[in-house]
């Protein structure tokens, strides 16, 4: 059973990535289910830090994969808008699925660039939060 | 440490993380440390709303009981697995494979040993001039009669289904020092139709099914032979025309014969 991998509050965090990512509850919802099926939770890691990465590489494949999100989606932070690999490297750091030192490699990026991608996010997301009702 | 370093340090840095000796030292700078104020109120900000985000009823359940290995069927990823260059070339090759099999399927089908002998009658009838024929107009199926009492020959009878078309003319020659009882049909408005009579033996043939018909063409000649067990001679039809109209000829014959 996948609950012997995941706990409820990581299996929780993995579905907010994927809404993260598309913006949209279904697509999101149908990405995470597929990635469980296809056996992530199977796999030997040697942390659950690792188990979660590959989960959420998984999983990003799929939201990747699925329709480009649109600004007509349901996420009021329009995270789902950000460029990637951006969008994944801020969502997975907000969520703590994985840790922040492992994130930059996930996505091939210097710990510099993870920094400046970090930032060019915050200003996007502060501008958006700004502008949208509290 | 520099102003680049300790930024990449404060930036990296997510609310709620240890904070270490390298962290304390990058926040050495009024300008910085304002700085990652401002980050962390933003961070926090985002969390609270990432963390809030709420699963739609039933998902957390679905994930806890999803069994590995069972993903479902998406006709989307099934679609693009189909454009992936590896899966379109395997499909292309084995779309080959196939054709190939089913070419040698159905040549096999038609083959038999003494096929050869059979195709060098047809090629006979190509250089008749027609006056090899000696005209006879009956039933074709008193023509077994006629062969016996003019030939000797037993058993060269007319099957049942043809038995009742007329003939034009007949001969009797030899290929090989065998006999073969060639016999013209009356047919208006249609192409020329031929039927042949011959020992099965004589000319080595073999037919695997006797009782189906193997249908072949030469030249511009379509024919179809069967083999009859009881009498071990063979019969074949042969049209002048294309192999469709012959085996619609056939299967007309098969629907207006009982049994």
């Amino acid at each position: 059973m996948q609950s012997a991998a995941f706990s409820p509050r990581t299996l929780e965090a993995i579905y907010r990535f994927a809404f993260l990512l598309t913006g949209d509850a279904a697509t999101a919802s149908s990405a995470v289910l597929d990635a469980l099926r296809e056996g992530a939770a199977a796999a030997q890691f040697r942390n659950d830090n690792h188990r979660n990465a590959f989960m959420a590489m998984k999983v990003r494949a799929l939201c990747l994969k699925a329709a480009p999100p649109t600004d007509a989606g349901e996420a009021s932070s329009g995270f789902h808008l950000m460029p990637e690999p951006q969008r994944s490297a801020l969502a997975l750091f907000y969520l703590g699925l994985v840790a922040p030192a492992d994130i930059p490699q996930l996505f091939h990026l210097k710990p510099e660039g993870f920094a400046d991608a970090l930032a060019a996010g915050r200003d996007f997301l502060r501008e958006r939060l700004t502008s949208s009702p509290a | 440490m520099n102003a680049k370093e300790a930024r990449i340090i404060l930036r990296s840095h997510r609310p709620g993380q240890p904070q270490d000796a390298r962290f304390q030292k990058a926040l050495g700078e009024e300008s910085l440390k304002q700085e990652y104020q401002r980050q962390a109120e933003l961070d926090n900000r985002v969390m609270s709303l990432v963390h809030a985000i709420p699963l739609p009823e039933g998902l957390l359940d679905k994930m806890t009981k999803v069994e590995p290995g069972k993903r479902r069927l998406d006709w989307r990823s099934a679609r693009s697995a189909l454009k992936q260059p590896p899966v379109l070339a395997a499909l292309i090759g084995l779309a080959v494979m196939v054709g190939i099999l089913v070419f040698f399927w159905l040549d096999r089908m038609q083959s038999f040993p003494g096929r050869e002998a059979v195709f060098r009658m047809i090629s006979t009838t190509q250089e008749m001039s027609g006056a090899e024929l000696e005209p006879l107009i009956t039933e074709a199926g008193k023509l077994g009669d006629w062969f016996m009492l003019k030939y000797g020959l037993e058993d060269f009878n007319v099957p049942p289904e043809f038995a009742g078309m007329k003939t034009a003319a007949c001969r009797l020659f030899k290929q090989d020092g065998f006999p073969v009882a060639q016999i013209a049909i009356k047919r208006e408005n249609a192409a020329g139709m031929l039927f042949f009579i011959f020992r099965a033996e004589d000319f080595g043939v073999k037919l695997p099914s006797p009782d189906r018909w193997y249908i072949f063409t030469q030249e511009d000649w379509s024919a179809a032979v069967r083999g009859e067990a009881e009498t071990k001679t063979c019969f074949m039809v042969a049209v002048r025309g294309k192999r469709q109209q012959l085996e619609d000829f056939l299967k007309s014959l098969s629907k207006e014969t009982p049994g």
